[in-house]
């Protein structure tokens, strides 16, 4: 990467305006769809940032931690969230976590994010027709 | 019935442990599969990300992966705009919003395929 001597005072405007836009809008999707701030965040701060993908990845679980907790809060009180289904799926999501995670060293591939992909696809497509 | 819910969470978490996009196949899997509420499976997914993030960030920054500087310029508006997405989809219809995360999976689906074509 070019090294430039000073970042101007323009593009540092420039970068936190784009900050605030990125936030605002990944803060209103991930509250009003309940997910996806990462996959959206994570190729917005490695470009805002310039950095590598693991400090991406580092930092927007970072910053989604915050609109998480406040959405999270939020369906809470307003009586979402209640039912058979919580405590199970929550349980099942931690341990698939950790199972991805260790998996991840193994199996990483360009084709599962690819397929994983198409399966999205497949799946919205499936909820818009009803 | 109640493994069945343990299952969909560990397909869920599993592709998001790959960090491959979280759980956002998780609400799909509960809503079509299982009947759960598009609400509600959208708040199982919220919810369970916390636990699983607050064990990565220890990580993350303890290996100082995590860029502090700035990064309040995200994280303001988008806890500020969070309020107003929760309570708009908290009062939407289950079904409407269903339909609208399904746009949303195309969308985030289809970003993410030719991103990740062109970053060859």
């Amino acid at each position: 990467m070019l090294k430039f001597a000073e970042e101007s005072k323009k593009d540092k405007l420039k970068k936190r305006i784009a900050g605030l836009s990125v936030g605002g809008v990944i803060g209103f999707v991930n509250g009003f769809f309940g997910g996806g701030a990462g996959m959206l965040l994570v190729p917005a701060i490695g470009l805002l940032y310039g950095c590598s993908v693991k400090q991406s990845h580092a930092t927007a679980i970072a910053a989604v931690l915050p609109m998480t907790l406040v959405s999270t809060a939020i369906y809470y009180f307003e009586g979402v969230g209640a039912g058979e289904a919580f405590r199970p799926a929550s349980l099942g999501v931690v341990a698939g976590g950790i199972l991805g995670a260790v998996l991840l060293k193994k199996l990483s591939s360009k084709w599962i994010g690819a397929i994983f992909n198409i399966i999205m696809i497949a799946a919205g497509v499936r909820l818009i027709i009803g | 019935m109640l493994w069945l819910y343990v299952l969909a969470g560990i397909i869920g978490g599993l592709l998001g442990g790959m960090g491959m996009g979280g759980g956002t196949l998780l609400i799909p899997i509960l809503t079509v599969m299982l009947d759960v509420e598009q609400q509600t499976a959208q708040f199982i997914n919220l919810a369970s990300f916390i636990p699983m993030s607050l064990c990565a960030l220890a990580f993350h920054i303890k290996n100082r992966l995590v860029i502090f500087k700035g990064l309040l310029y995200i994280v303001i508006p988008a806890v500020v705009m969070a309020v107003a997405g929760s309570f708009l989809a908290v009062g939407a219809d289950g079904r409407l919003l269903s339909g609208l995360f399904g746009g949303f999976l195309c969308v985030l689906g289809a970003v993410s395929l030719v991103g990740g074509g062109i970053k060859k």
